[in-house]
């Protein structure tokens, strides 16, 4: 049970701050040149709730813990590699 | 109707439940602050008093706007703004951005105006960082408290902001989790609570009012989060990332500066013809005119208009200020049409609910009133079936003060602000009056064993007297009101004058909440 609300508070939260992070070194700039910039803003809510929903769904915990901690690493990975 | 098994739905009605609790007395201090400010413009045209803030510019706006420029040092050209203020009034604004030494961050160093809007002539003149300028507005310190309650929690920046995320973040666990659990969604919505006062009367109640709040519930939780963590946390995180922390380059990317500027002395071009072509374009004057560069080759024009009748979104204009020549409608951001701008011109009137005048603000208000009572019954039943434990009897009883304590506190802070209205610091009385109403409702919350009904006698008195405090003081009258088309000191004064009598009703006809105290567990 502490391993599922560790992965669904800090953890869902680590991961989709650096989820945002990242979206802009993939996401199309688009039109204007800006979307790679505002999407991730504007879709952090909503992926944090799917991190979250799926922390506190996964009835298989030892793969949401995998899931959770490859997303994080390879999301940092990602960070690291772009500076 | 969404198929689970049962630990999943155990789960998930754990989640429900401490999403809503835990820190669920600020969620529904931001919910019910959320409700009042919906009416924020309205509150403030009834506290301030004046006569209404004129809906669009017109007259010369032109002639005015360049003898006024002709005083201020043109390092102060890097933006001007020019909005209509009370009847024969109007206000300039000249502002660049500057290093506030107090913060280290960069801001905006405002010069301020306001003046005659026949003559020209200088009535106020205010000068400093943005934050000193317009909050120091003492007509508006009452709606100013009441927003930044809302948005921050009156806590200090980033803070506040980080804490109203959050609980907009938990929000949406909540909403989701609600609507993932409910087996019957749709059939629930119409279904009328079981009668008398057993606890399934009260979770019938909660799950009517929830099915229909719902919806609103998930989009103002999302649109709410983004405001929060946009300028908080995302602009710092990204620009890291994709600026290499350079936070003024991200802004300049996502709004659009053009690469190269030229800051030739050149004549600005006529404000009153590009205010007269945005008119016959949208229908409509301007209500605000921003002029960057003023006096510059580089000079633009934007004109910012009301939502058409038809429209989610306010219009935005663009001319060019040397030429005047019109160059299109203008993104929220950026330089050309976008997803995301698109998507970032939704997120206002979703939230603030603007986009069809009063009608729509009702709604917004109807429905957030209904996640507040949401909110409270939910955190009530959750003690009701603890209540043999003594931290949830404690709970239990903060619940009650900040239900019935923050209405008081809100009306206590009108009170304040209204006394020192005539000769006093507003700004610095109003959030000192809602502080000393908190203090006597905690005291009175934890001294008697059931203050459930001095509260609504108190909230009643309150809301009964205000109109007539405010008119003692030296507030419009409803006849000078009425003369100065002031509909919102006579709309709020008749709410409050209404909404206290039906407090003031013998409790025996009171909501099923007031008297929940009597509830007997049905199963």
């Amino acid at each position: 049970m502490t391993t599922r609300w560790i992965l669904a508070l800090p953890g869902a939260l680590i991961a989709s701050v650096l989820t945002m992070a990242t979206m802009p070194l993939w996401m199309p700039q688009g039109g204007a040149q800006i979307d790679h910039i505002v999407m991730p803003v504007v879709l952090f809510p909503l992926i944090w709730v799917v991190f979250f929903m799926y922390c506190c769904m996964e009835e298989n915990l030892p793969r949401g813990s995998l899931v959770m901690i490859g997303t994080i690493a390879f999301q940092s990975f990602l960070i690291v590699t772009a500076f | 109707m969404i198929a689970m098994s049962q630990s999943r739905t155990k789960r998930l009605t754990a989640i429900h439940g401490w999403s809503g609790t835990v820190l669920g007395i600020l969620l529904y201090v931001v919910i019910v602050t959320g409700a009042i400010v919906v009416f924020d413009n309205e509150i403030r045209d009834w506290s301030q008093g004046s006569a209404q803030v004129e809906n669009g510019l017109s007259g010369k706006v032109d002639r005015i706007v360049r003898n006024a420029a002709r005083g201020i040092d043109p390092k102060f050209y890097e933006e001007v703004f020019v909005r209509p203020h009370v009847e024969g009034q109007m206000r300039v604004s000249f502002q660049s951005h500057q290093t506030n030494p107090d913060t280290g961050g960069l801001d905006d160093y405002v010069i301020l105006l306001t003046l005659d809007k026949e003559t020209g002539e200088e009535v106020s003149r205010k000068e400093g960082f943005s934050g000193e300028v317009f909050g120091a507005d003492r007509g508006a310190a009452l709606s100013r408290f009441l927003v930044d309650l809302h948005v921050q929690l009156y806590l200090p920046e980033p803070w506040g902001l980080y804490m109203t995320g959050i609980l907009g973040l938990l929000m949406m666990a909540a909403s989701v989790t609600g609507f993932l659990m409910h087996k019957h969604l749709f059939r629930d919505a119409f279904l009328p609570a079981r009668p008398g006062e057993r606890l399934v009367t009260a979770r019938d109640r909660h799950i009517l009012a929830a099915s229909w709040s719902l919806p609103f519930a998930i989009i103002l939780a999302f649109t709410g989060a983004f405001f929060s963590f946009a300028l908080s946390l995302a602009v710092p995180v990204l620009a890291m990332v994709a600026f290499g922390g350079d936070q003024q380059a991200l802004v300049e990317t996502v709004l659009g500066v053009p690469d190269e500027l030229d800051l030739t002395r050149t004549s600005l071009a006529s404000l009153d013809y590009i205010i007269a072509d945005a008119t016959s374009r949208v229908g409509g004057a301007p209500t605000l005119l921003q002029i960057d560069h003023y006096g510059s080759a580089s000079a633009m024009v934007t004109s910012f208009h009301s939502p058409a009748p038809s429209d989610l979104t306010r219009q935005t204009l663009l001319f060019d200020g040397v030429t005047r020549e019109y160059l299109g409608v203008k993104p929220t951001i950026g330089l050309a049409p976008s997803v995301g701008s698109s998507l970032v011109s939704l997120m206002g009137p979703l939230h603030f609910g603007n986009f069809a005048g009063l009608l729509s603000k009702t709604v917004w208000l109807a429905l957030g009133l209904a996640m507040a009572y949401v909110t409270a019954t939910g955190m009530l039943l959750w003690t009701k079936r603890r209540e043999e434990e003594r931290l949830w009897q404690n709970f239990n009883r903060a619940l009650t003060i900040t239900i019935w304590g923050l209405p008081i506190a809100v009306l206590g802070s009108a009170y304040g602000f209204f006394f020192f209205l005539p000769a006093g610091d507003t700004v610095f009385w109003t959030p000192v009056a809602f502080a000393i109403a908190t203090i006597v409702c905690i005291w009175v919350g934890f001294g008697k064993k059931d203050p459930t009904e001095r509260y609504i006698r108190w909230l009643g008195y309150m809301s009964v007297l205000l109109p007539l405090f405010r008119h003692i003081v030296g507030g419009l009258s409803w006849s000078e009101a009425l003369i100065q088309g002031q509909m919102a000191v006579l709309t709020i004064d008749i709410l409050l004058v209404i909404g206290g009598l039906v407090l003031l009703r013998p409790l025996r006809h009171a909501a099923p909440l007031i008297r929940r105290r009597h509830l007997e567990p049905a199963e």
